[in-house]
């Protein structure tokens, strides 16, 4: 046996007894496990397969799934799990059902490669580009992204913001890849990092003629790259299922993809190159004995190229134009121009408004004999200062834009400013129709009418400018416009609407109006008169038959506009005694600006009195005071009643440069008055159209644009013919709108017109019976004014007593005012301290008769409220007056000597100025005190607040009431007359003045 | 005075810090970037309660609404946005707007959405119907809208034009009042009696808004070409304006005399003031935003991170 076991030759050790091992397992016993040593089978009690706690999911204490969360805290995102989150290892290993990494590194590969060829390994060849080694030298390394280290910064996560999640699996890797980031984002924030490396985008170019992006399938395509086989693994490619054509079984579709198609070595073999799974680099490595060099398959990535089209023979490259053709001569005027562009009607107007041609306009004026104006200048067509040479002179230089020399002239800064908004606005008014019409629409060139408004803005701009410059902010800077907010904004703003009636919304610019149109009716409820009416009335005598008319209708127009507070109304029915008064006084200029109560118009005149001749703006008003008295004794209450007439007053423009004043009596909304209907010109409130037989030249009509429900334009009639006259519709509010209380609104939504219509017309108008309103008035009423009257005049001369005793007191009160009207502005000037005393002094006095007025008159927009106070309104004005005078009385106890006048002013003037200074709070709350006492304001209440600004306005929240406008009432300029001989001409030009406190 | 170093600066914009607005009670803030988002932030301790995503281009402005439960934002996108906070849900998109949003405000009772542009108008919304026209369109303006402001019932507008108006609704009256230069923010004071108007010509003014008069000019301030934004304290007791040389002027109101300046660590065009405290928020170019306190009071302490919505009590619905 020995020898035998010599024989052999022994390999390995013995096996050791088996007995010596243990017991021995049986086959139930023994557990199957992974590489790791972990249990890889369960029974069904224990998990079944791969379950368990140590290689599964769940927990020791249980299966717990992962996908639940307690909705109460917090609600449960939608799981992104995938089947490769419940793949062990071995699954995603090589030989798994889902094998993942496989594959060599490109060192692994240079080795194999060197190893080898030795020859090769010895020549290597370095497979960096050139640029690769450029930029590994200067630092970069493979991996990392091109361009200077950058501070990682702490990126928020977006995933709140979406509001639903995508579906699970949707992006997946990019997820993962994401969360990946974040991770390793949550050490790197804060150091310097490269960027990351962007992928390569490779332009492929499309050669096919399928569409973009579209991979048909192909045989080629179909798995071969891969290195699948190509029987068994499926295609790639689109396509809409397998074609009727195509061979089914070709391609086994359900079958699965095996291991065994797959290399388990990691060793290059030629007979099974083709089902290596690898990456391209691998691949390409086995190619041939060149090892690293591939073939190139760059034919896939050529571009198309196209030859450039063939220039053809004797093309020159650069341009010689030929000289020829054209004689460049300059022409020599436009119509020269135009004549060599072929254009025939160049002068023209746009074609809307071919119906008023400009040179029509002066054939017009030819036809009647007038020469004397230059028809290319429209603005010459008109002298509104005739009467004043040296004015007229002003104002035709500042027509041409030079510059008047107002310092030579010596007046105050304030009146340079008025006669420059006065220039300014004469020279709006006086525009022919065609300019307000083309305003309305883009011009494609540009007009004489367009620079000059141009020019007329940029100096207002620049005065603007300059007040800036001065500080002067306040009335020079600031222009106040109508607005009307939309009813639903009213409402949500919980603010009253102003304009309940209105249904247009936007702004109304105030300027280019020429004429009030105003209604006497109903107006004086809660009316402010704060407008300013300029007008500017001249009478011709040597039309005498016309002059009654238009001066009667002028005359109580302009009452009725500015002189609300009465809530007296004047229309044409009143009796011949005012007209024919009116009618004698001649060249008088009818104009009042004397905002409603007497007293006012005596604290006028006698500031007047204080004041002299050097102002005829004060001077034509306050000779103009005393006759407005008069009427005001002429009032009955019966008038008021009646006067739901609504006038209009349209400036006549005569073919000539005279204008006349002319009133139509006009209908009012609630009038009771049908019988005016027979009229010849009838405008309603609701845009009744006129409908009378006018020759009309060149119309001015400015109107807002919303105001104007539909613009008919007048056509140019060559000759005075009588001509049914295209409607033109003059708006009027409804005789119960709030505007009617307030002039100063009133005045910016009515309309102003001016119509130019000739004699005849003028001479119809003139004929046009009163009779129908005169019928309304009765015999009662009659009575009731004569004894109104009566009383008034008993009145009147009692106040004229108490006036001459009130003479000193009164001139207190002027001090006082001066006192107050101290302005911030460094120079105020004389005329502007006069015109703030007026007007205050004005304001006061409303301020008391409306105080009384408010709580009566709640509701101003109530007819009834406002018939109420029709009756009333002469009781009120009495009251007022008593007031009034009883308040100069008052006001002249209180400051009795001159001296202590000077001391308060100058306290006044301290205060106004330390308004911007810095002060405690409690001395101006003492000094407010003081104040309060001193002056006697009933509307002045004591107004509360912490800040140092709204101390320092306190009348500013008390103004802010509709019933209290701010506004203050400039005084009725009136332009005095001309010679007997002149034209007439008239021009109520309003202005507001913002009150300064 | 304030302290001359910030309390808290709170990152989390991307570029530039375009508007930055306390909400009505001065807890939050709410600011507007260049990149396209607007956060909700508490900002003393800095936590970021919410961002908004949703518009296109750069956040022009942002304002909380009075009950706090709603935003609003223009933005360049030509949109201005209805938000709401809690759940950071556009309610309404306004699109009407032909240029870039400017400004957007709402009314005292936030039923209403005013927002301005470059394209000179500024458009009132309706918020309670469902319409998407504007109530009414304010189209004085010859140039931008820089900004708006409103009281009870008034609506002031500022313009590139060099005029500010107040629109009365009440008295249903248009005030232009003249500045000159263009206006970059206008404002009303406190007690909603006066106009703090800021225009490029190195010049904040206070104007009398009844009668247009000025009551004061703050200078020393650069102010020539950003729009910048000037404000006045809670209390009125100053005028604070950023510089264009990246500092915040804070002049006494009534003498008119700078009484601090605080320098920026960069250029901010906005800033804001607490609704009932000397605190003060400026939001820069860099995309920071900087709390200022007053000099007594205690730095508060900083979180950094996110918190969710659900911490912080939100006014209810």
């Amino acid at each position: 046996m020995s020898d035998d076991e010599d024989d052999y030759v022994l390999f390995g050790s013995k096996f050791t007894n088996i007995s010596t091992q243990g017991k021995i397992k049986h086959v139930q016993d023994e557990v199957v496990t992974d590489e790791q040593g972990r249990r890889r089978f369960h029974g069904a009690f224990t998990g079944g397969f791969s379950a368990g706690y140590y290689n599964s999911v769940g927990s020791k204490e249980g299966f717990t799934p992962s996908t639940f969360t307690s909705s109460k805290e917090k609600r449960q995102t939608a799981s992104n799990r995938t089947a490769d989150m419940y793949m062990d290892e071995e699954d995603i290993s090589a030989f798994g059902i889902a094998p993942k990494n496989i594959g060599k590194s490109s060192e692994y590969n240079e080795e194999k490669s060197q190893s080898k060829d030795s020859i090769l390994s010895v020549m290597t060849v370095d497979r960096d580009s050139k640029g690769v080694k450029l930029m590994r030298a200067m630092g970069w390394k493979p991996g990392f992204g091109v361009g200077p280290r950058k501070q990682v910064e702490q990126k928020e996560s977006s995933k709140a913001a979406y509001s639903c999640q995508p579906p699970p699996g949707y992006s997946k890797e990019e997820g993962d890849a994401e969360e990946e980031e974040e991770e390793e984002d949550m050490y790197t924030i804060g150091l310097y990092l490269a960027p990351k490396d962007s992928n390569q985008y490779m332009l492929t170019a499309h050669l096919t003629n399928k569409g973009i992006d579209y991979i048909g399938i192909s045989g080629e395509t179909s798995a071969s790259s891969s290195g699948r086989d190509q029987k068994v693994a499926g295609f790639s490619g689109e396509a809409f299922g397998i074609g009727a054509l195509e061979d089914g079984d070709q391609y086994s579709v359900y079958d699965k993809d095996h291991k065994s198609n797959y290399s388990t070595t990691i060793e290059e073999e030629e007979s099974r190159s083709d089902n290596f799974h690898l990456t391209h680099k691998f691949k390409s490595t086995k190619k041939d004995y060149l090892g690293n060099f591939n073939v190139g398959k760059m034919d896939k990535y050529l571009r198309k190229n196209y030859t450039p089209p063939a220039i053809p023979p004797g093309f020159k490259p650069f341009h010689v134009p030929s000289t020829s053709s054209i004689k460049t001569q300059p022409a020599s005027n436009i119509q020269e121009r135009a004549a060599k562009l072929g254009i025939t009607d160049f002068d023209r107007p746009s074609p809307a408004f071919a119906a008023v041609p400009f040179d029509k306009s002066e054939e017009m004026s030819e036809h009647e004999g007038i020469k004397d104006t230059k028809p290319a200048q429209p603005y010459a067509m008109f002298r509104p200062f005739q009467s004043k040479p040296a004015k007229e002179e002003r104002y035709n230089k500042f027509l041409k834009g030079e510059t008047i020399d107002y310092f030579s002239i010596g007046v105050t800064d304030w009146e340079r400013d008025r006669e420059t908004e006065e220039f300014t606005k004469s020279s709006k008014f006086f525009k022919p129709l065609s300019f307000e019409m083309s305003n309305r629409f883009a011009s494609a060139g540009t007009n004489v009418e367009d620079d000059k408004r141009q020019e007329l803005e940029k100096q207002a701009e620049k005065e603007r400018k300059e007040a800036v410059r001065m500080k002067m902010f306040g009335q020079l800077t600031r222009e106040t416009h109508q607005w009307i907010p939309a009813s639903l904004l009213c409402r949500r703003f919980d603010v009253m609407n102003p304009y309940p009636d209105i249904q247009s919304v936007g702004t109304i610019r105030r300027f280019s109006r020429i004429v009030t149109t105003t209604s006497a009716a109903s107006t004086s409820q809660v009316k402010s008169p704060e407008e300013e009416a300029r007008s500017v009335s001249q009478h011709p005598d040597n039309t005498p038959s016309m002059s009654r008319d238009a001066t009667r209708g002028n005359n109580s127009v302009s009452r009725d506009a500015t002189r609300g507070n009465n809530s007296v109304s004047r229309d044409a029915t009143r009796g011949n005694n005012s007209v024919s008064r009116d009618a004698t006084r001649g060249n008088n200029s009818v104009s009042r600006g004397a905002p409603g109560p007497s007293a006012v118009a005596e604290d006028e005149r006698k500031l007047e009195d204080r004041i002299g001749d050097n102002v005829d703006l004060f001077k034509s008003v306050f000779a103009d005071s005393d006759s407005e008295e008069s009427g005001d004794e002429e009032e009955t209450p019966g008038t008021s009643e009646k006067s739901d007439t609504q006038l209009q007053n349209i400036s006549v423009k005569e073919e000539r440069d005279e204008t006349i004043s002319h009133q139509i009596p006009v209908l009012g909304q609630n009038s009771q008055s049908d019988n005016v209907t027979s009229h010849g010109v009838t405008v309603a409130p609701e845009l009744v159209p006129v409908t009378t037989p006018v020759t009309l030249a060149p119309i001015i009509l400015p109107m807002p644009p919303s105001m104007i429900p539909s613009f008919t334009p007048i056509p140019y009639l060559p000759n005075p013919v009588t001509h049914p006259v295209t409607p033109v519709i003059v708006p009027l509010p409804p005789a119960n709108h709030p505007i009617l209380f307030n002039t100063d609104r009133y005045q910016n939504t009515a309309d102003k017109a001016t119509l130019s219509i000739d004699k005849d017309l003028l001479e119809r108008i003139r004929s046009i019976p009163d009779q129908p309103l005169k019928k309304k008035k009765s015999k009662k009423e009659k009575k009731a004014k004569k004894e109104k009257k009566a009383k008034k005049r008993k009145k009147k001369e009692k106040k004229k007593k108490k006036r001459k005793r009130e003479s000193s007191n009164s001139s207190s009160v002027d001090q006082k005012s001066r006192s107050r009207s101290e302005t911030r502005s460094p120079s105020p000037s004389r005329a502007l301290s006069r015109d703030n005393r007026k007007s205050r002094d004005k304001r006061r006095t409303r301020s008391v008769s409306r105080d009384d007025r408010r709580d009566k008159t709640r509701s101003y927009s109530r007819s009834r409220s406002r018939e109420r106070s029709f009756s009333r309104s002469h009781s009120r004005d009495k009251r007022t007056r008593s007031r009034s005078s009883d308040r100069n009385r008052r006001s002249g106890r209180s400051s009795h000597s001159s001296d202590e006048r000077r001391r308060s002013r100058s306290r006044r003037k301290t205060r106004s100025r330390s308004r911007s200074r810095s002060r405690s709070r409690s001395r101006s709350r003492s000094r407010e005190v003081l104040r309060r006492s001193r002056s006697r304001e009933v509307y002045r209440k004591p107004h509360k607040s912490r800040s140092p600004i709204s101390r320092s306005k306190k009348e500013s929240e008390d103004s802010r009431s509709p019933y209290r406008d701010e506004m203050s009432l400039k005084v009725t300029e009136v332009e005095r007359s001309l010679g007997d001989h002149s034209p007439t001409l008239q021009v109520l030009i309003t202005n507001q003045v913002v009150d300064d406190k | 005075m304030l302290k001359n170093k910030p309390a808290a600066t709170i990152k989390g914009h991307q570029g530039p810090v375009n508007q930055v607005n306390y909400n009505s009670n001065g807890e939050y803030c709410s600011s507007a970037g260049d990149d396209k988002t607007i956060i909700l932030w508490n900002p003393l301790d800095g936590v970021k309660l919410k961002v908004y995503n949703g518009h296109g281009q750069s956040v022009r402005d942002v304002v909380s609404s009075h009950d706090n439960c709603n935003l609003g934002s223009a933005s360049a996108d030509r949109c201005a946005f209805y938000w709401d906070v809690a759940s950071g849900t556009i309610l309404r998109r306004f699109r009407g707007h032909d240029s870039v949003v400017n400004c957007v405000k709402f009314n005292k009772s936030s039923n209403m959405l005013l927002s301005g542009g470059n394209d000179s108008t500024v458009r009132i919304m309706d918020l309670k119907s469902r319409s998407y026209e504007a109530v009414q369109i304010l189209d004085d303006a010859k140039d931008s809208i820089t900004s708006i402001d409103i009281t009870d019932d008034e609506i002031t507008v500022g313009s590139v034009d060099g005029r500010i108006r107040i629109y009365d609704i009440r008295m249903g009256k248009l005030h232009e009042d003249f500045v000159g230069e263009s206006i970059t923010n206008v404002c009303f004071s406190n007690d909603n009696q006066s106009v703090i108007v800021n225009s490029t010509d190195n010049t904040v003014r206070l104007i009398d808004k009844t009668s247009g008069q000025l009551l004061n000019d703050y200078t020393g301030h650069v102010h020539t070409k950003l729009q910048l934004q000037a404000v006045s304290w809670y209390d009125d007791s100053a005028i604070l304006s950023v510089c264009e040389k990246s500092k915040v002027f804070i002049w006494d109101l009534i003498g008119g005399e700078v009484k601090q300046t605080l320098e920026l660590p960069a250029l901010s065009q906005t800033l804001s003031v607490h609704p009932s405290r000397y605190q003060l928020l400026t939001g820069d170019i860099s995309g920071q935003i900087n709390l200022w306190i007053t000099k007594g009071e205690k730095n508060p302490e900083k979180h950094e991170g996110e918190k969710s919505m659900s911490m912080w009590a939100l006014p209810p619905r």
